[in-house]
């Protein structure tokens, strides 16, 4: 007969464990730690709890009028959609420039125009590249 | 004014679309939920003034991308956490605000205006660590799920229970220690 082990025990009796009994498992793990959560969550109400909630009730939140609130969602409104228009009309101007380059170089030289793509692409891997690098150091910082 | 306000599914429909109103009227439900938050989150007062208006603001761009997967109140937290998160990463706050000790000292100052009494243990709150202040609150004060706190905080699970874990000791502790002087004395 098996004797009911719980806590650090658990991993033994889980290696031997069938199918139902690694389910059983599973629930008492579960209950385990909601049973565990709770009592933490106990704890901090009896250490904290009634510190922090009187502390809420004497703050006196500086809630603006909503006639204010109504303004600055209107008027951040207008700036971004400002904003967006001006982006996008950056982006339409130097697209123009860029193409109109290219065609000029295409019509002037066939072998310098390749060029200028065989660059154009190895500059973008190379960029690819050091940003998925520079995005997995940052991961690593703040997930360590 | 600051009463709590049950969130009004049309409301947000309304605003997600882009009435203005809708949205003021969300803002402003949520405003006096926000600031409590970031002041016990910050315990700094003009900082947390600061992110709740960085908040409201980021809440206005991104409104109509909020599908009501989640409460419009904890969409706000998630937004306010990270802003939070983000303005302590980044160098040079030092000389952006003031101390934390003199932020600290003005909400204590502003507690006795009040007659009422500031008790040690939120001494030792605001004495932890941002990052282990930020999900011990979220946890434990609002509620929040470890799955939820690990995304707002970009840290994974096990952080975010180990934090958990060895804060809430760290303040039974000073706790312990706080009441233990103290009998001694008597």
């Amino acid at each position: 007969m098996k004797t009911r082990r719980t806590g650090f025990d658990n991993e033994g009796l889980k290696k031997g464990a069938g199918d139902g009994e690694r389910q059983s498992l599973r629930h008492m793990e579960a209950s385990d730690g909601g049973a565990r959560e709770e009592a933490e969550a106990a704890e901090f109400r009896e250490l904290l709890g009634d510190h922090l909630s009187r502390w809420d009730e004497r703050m006196e939140p500086p809630v603006p009028r909503l006639a204010a609130l109504e303004q600055l969602v209107s008027q951040r409104k207008g700036e971004l959609s400002r904003k967006l228009w001006r982006d996008l009309l950056l982006l339409w101007t130097l697209g123009i420039f860029i193409i109109g380059s290219v065609l000029l170089i295409l019509q002037w030289n066939i072998a310098a125009f390749a060029g200028l793509q065989a660059a154009a692409l190895i500059g973008a891997i190379v960029y690819l590249f050091v940003l998925a690098r520079k995005e997995r150091s940052v991961k690593r910082e703040w997930t360590t | 004014m600051n009463a709590y306000v049950p969130e009004d599914p049309a409301a947000i429909r309304r605003a997600v679309r882009g009435d203005e109103r809708a949205l003021a009227e969300l803002l402003q439900n949520n405003y006096a939920m926000l600031y409590r938050y970031m002041l016990k989150v910050t315990m700094h007062k003009a900082m947390a003034e600061d992110l709740v208006q960085e908040t409201m603001l980021r809440a206005i761009e991104r409104i109509s991308t909020f599908k009501a997967k989640s409460k419009f109140s904890t969409w706000l937290i998630s937004i306010a956490t990270r802003l939070y998160m983000d303005e302590m990463r980044r160098q040079g706050r030092e000389r952006k605000w003031q101390t934390a000790e003199q932020a600290l000292q003005a909400i204590r100052f502003e507690t006795s205006m009040q007659q009422a009494e500031w008790p040690h243990a939120l001494d030792a709150l605001a004495e932890m660590p941002y990052d282990v202040r930020v999900p011990i609150l979220l946890k434990y004060y609002y509620g929040y799920a470890y799955e939820e706190i690990a995304q707002w905080l970009d840290i994974p699970l096990g952080t975010v229970k180990s934090r958990l874990h060895n804060g809430l000791s760290h303040l039974r502790k000073e706790l312990k220690e706080d009441e233990d002087a103290a009998n001694g004395i008597r």
